[in-house]
């Protein structure tokens, strides 16, 4: 797991030959054991490097045998060791042992159409000196990050926006639409990005950037609409199979390989298949909260014990979520509506303190398995719109769902609030109106300047980037596929996931994202995944005899952390918003009304003091605005100068055209 | 309290607790505060409390439904079942 970074002049002179020692600098938290740049013609791709395949073969960039196509490459490609040997029956010929090297062979081979040969999460880059051509690609669900920016004639391309910022090239300016759809959808619809100049290669494309233009082109798509009729049988022995195929696949590593375990089904499942497949002692790590309506130690204390592991934990409170915030947003580079990230940071800083690189983890199951909540609403809601003066059937909201009732006296409401809307079945976003809605309380706070600078309507961006045959799904369906294209790749794998793992050099390997088990799962009917209202039962039948029966037994336990609660109560937690809500600063990022905002914060203090709790709307507004607040800070305006290599970091440059001997090694003595 | 003074006091409420950063004008008192998304669960128990202060009277489990509580009208007819004309408020 890597960083990459480079650029091209796709006409006239190129910039400073320093200029991608600046951006690669900004990525050694996600590959601090090396960094490696490659000056072509009119192009430079650089690499910082985390080894775990080939520890010392595996420089970048890579070449092919003539050195003509060179690729620069963040992530695994898990089928490596089948395509090598094909390739190597073609006849290319190999110089190291790494993953790395199979993409350019398997580039020479199916060009721009080889990531459809690929098992794995990766964004790379790969020159191509017979054509003159740059090819960016990203995996099917976006795991690993792409980001690029024009700037004049200079095409630049990073891991991260931060290295786009410190080449000195691409000066950041916030985007009010980008904003705009993370105030909304919580997240940005690709390639849209918080900034103004700057977009993401969208999951599952490639990108070629030449003199002649850019043209992007989508490899792959869920699998919507076609399905088998399986019987539940064959259900469960397919997606065992291919769990235990993914497992293997991603035991593939000359590192240790650690598993992270929330106590929940899908993770106490791939644990317990690594720890089928591999003899090796196995080690997991887990997240404790103060917080008892948070915490989950008690299962995964006793999911450790069952499967014999070596384990290991945090325990985080509110005071500490508060002070790590401002580092998440910094890792995520976009403002965030929950604190859920700040945990998953802290942790993947005790993976790596314990000597770790790599976990296995468990996401992806609730979102192609129907596991989450969302999708259970959606079937109820749909339920009672067939008989919409039903009394009864929103009592179903009520009994399967009862944590979201905890409070007697409200559920008439609370069951009101969830049939907002119910009847509108036909709406593209039926399952999300709720959330939707909810969010756009934060609209009312905007500046009257802000809110002038909005053309585009979230909604439709998000509607325009569904996959062909989107409107013809079920309800539930739709509302799947929202969750998998806009908050499992742009929020959880990247805000939760690859930014605040790779934060502390931490890579983690995703079970369930498998794009053959994926393939496989989008062929069962709904109602096999969900029966009733029982989530995931395809799951819960793979994981009987295998894990203990209170873990299978259990209600499915939403991640969470305290959100604006961390900041109210604590004392760094008041500091940062003290800061953050003074009018000047609210001001200078101009997206905000201080007026309002101010107002709000007096309500919510004052509520504070006397110990009533916030509302969810309050919540939502006060999140959006401090961590809006914080992004700007961070990364709009003037920021420090960029920093360099450090004089003991290991450097390896090649030059195009040079002889073997002219490769230069950088390293203190 | 008369009921013009009853429509006040809840406007007033309604306005600064759950309209900061929207115009007041944008509230009928006929419109249905839980589908404008004024009014959460975790609202209504802040509105019940107001009203128990100021009213003078408790509302019951069962009484707390959006046909009470879930506008404005509905509120100040509420108030004015349960307490009856001129209650001192």
């Amino acid at each position: 797991m890597c960083g990459i970074a480079g650029y091209v002049a796709l006409d006239g002179s190129m910039p400073p030959r320093e200029t991608i020692e600046y951006m690669l600098a900004t990525l050694r938290h996600r590959g601090p054991d090396g960094f490696g740049i490659y000056y072509g013609d009119s192009c430079v791709l650089g690499h910082a490097r985390l080894s775990i395949i080939d520890l010392e073969g595996g420089w970048q960039p890579i070449f092919n045998e003539n050195r003509d196509v060179a690729v620069t490459f963040n992530g695994e490609i898990y089928n490596y060791i089948e395509l090598r040997k094909e390739l190597e029956g073609d006849g290319h010929r190999f110089y190291t042992n790494s993953d790395t090297e199979v993409v350019v062979h398997a580039y020479e081979k199916w060009g721009t159409a080889c990531p459809e040969r690929f098992n794995g999460q990766f964004g790379l880059a790969i020159r191509d000196d017979r054509d003159k051509t740059l090819f960016l690609c990203r995996d099917r669900l976006g795991v690993r990050p792409v980001y690029y920016a024009r700037a004049g004639n200079i095409f630049l391309f990073a891991s991260e926006v931060k290295a786009l910022k410190a080449s000195g090239l691409v000066p950041l300016e916030p985007s009010m639409e980008g904003l705009h759809q993370i105030f909304t959808l919580w997240t940005n619809v690709s390639p849209r990005t918080p900034f103004h100049n700057v977009f993401e290669v969208p999951p599952a494309h490639g990108m070629v950037v030449s003199p002649r233009g850019t043209v992007s082109n989508r490899y792959w798509s869920l699998p919507i609409g076609r399905k088998e009729a399986l019987s539940h049988g064959e259900c469960v022995e397919g997606v065992k199979a291919h769990i235990e195929r993914s497992v293997r696949l991603r035991l593939r590593a000359d590192v240790p390989v650690g598993a992270y375990l929330s106590g929940g089904l899908d993770s106490s499942l791939t644990t317990a298949f690594t720890r089928r497949c591999t003899s090796a002692p196995l080690k997991t790590f887990s997240l404790e909260f103060e917080d008892p309506r948070f915490d989950e130690s008690e299962y995964q204390g006793e999911m450790a014990r069952h499967l014999g592991t070596e384990h290991s934990s945090i325990r985080v409170g509110a005071e500490e979520i508060a002070a790590h915030f401002p580092e998440a947003i910094r890792a995520a580079e976009r403002p965030l509506l929950r604190t859920a990230p700040v945990p998953m940071l802290l942790l993947s800083r005790l993976v790596r303190s314990e000597g770790y690189k790599v976990v296995i983890t468990g996401e992806g199951a609730d979102e192609f398995l129907l596991g989450y909540d969302i999708f259970k609403e959606t079937k109820v809601r749909e339920y009672c719109s067939r008989r919409p003066e039903s009394r009864l059937r929103p009592l179903l909201l009520r009994r399967l769902y009862p944590y979201l009732f905890p409070d007697r006296r409200t559920a008439r409401f609370q069951e009101a609030f969830f049939l907002k809307g119910f009847t509108e079945t036909t709406d593209p976003f039926y399952g999300h109106r709720l959330r939707f809605d909810q969010a756009k309380r934060i609209r009312d706070f905007y500046s009257r300047e802000a809110a002038n600078r909005i053309r585009e309507d979230p909604e439709t961006s998000l509607l325009n980037a569904m996959p062909p045959g989107f409107s013809d799904l079920s309800a539930i369906e739709r509302t799947q596929v929202v969750e998998i294209e806009t908050l499992l790749s742009s929020y959880l794998l990247s805000s939760q996931g690859d930014r605040v793992a790779m934060a502390n050099s931490v890579e983690g390997r995703f079970v369930f994202l498998d794009h053959e088990l994926i393939e496989f799962v989008s062929r069962i009917e709904p109602n096999r995944k969900m029966p009733g209202l029982r989530e995931k039962a395809i799951l819960k039948e793979i994981g009987r005899g295998i894990l203990p029966s209170r873990i299978l037994e259990r209600k499915k336990f939403p991640y969470r952390a305290p959100d604006i609660e961390s900041f109210l109560n604590t004392a760094a937690g008041r500091q940062i918003l003290e800061e953050v809500l003074e009018p000047g600063g609210i001001g200078a990022f101009g997206v905000f009304d201080a007026g309002k905002v101010q107002a709000l914060a007096a309500k919510v203090f004052s509520g504070a003091r006397s110990n009533r709790s916030v509302t969810t709307s309050d919540n939502l507004v006060l999140m959006g605005v401090l961590s809006g607040q914080i992004f700007h800070k961070q990364f709009i305006g003037p920021s420090a100068p960029a920093e360099g290599f450090h004089p003991n970091d290991r450097v390896r440059r090649i030059v195009k055209g040079t002889v073997k001997g002219e490769i230069e090694w950088l390293r203190a003595t | 309290m008369a009921s013009s003074d009853i429509r006040g006091t809840i406007r007033e409420y309604i306005r600064d607790r759950f309209m900061i950063g929207k115009s007041s004008d944008s509230l009928m008192d006929t419109d249905p505060m839980l589908e404008k998304g004024i009014l959460d669960s975790t609202g209504v128990l802040e509105l019940v409390g107001f009203i128990e202060e100021t009213f003078s009277f408790s509302v019951e489990d069962e009484e707390l439904v959006p046909d009470n509580l879930g506008s404005v009208e509905n509120i100040v007819r509420y108030i004015e079942r349960k307490a009856g004309h001129g209650v001192p408020g």
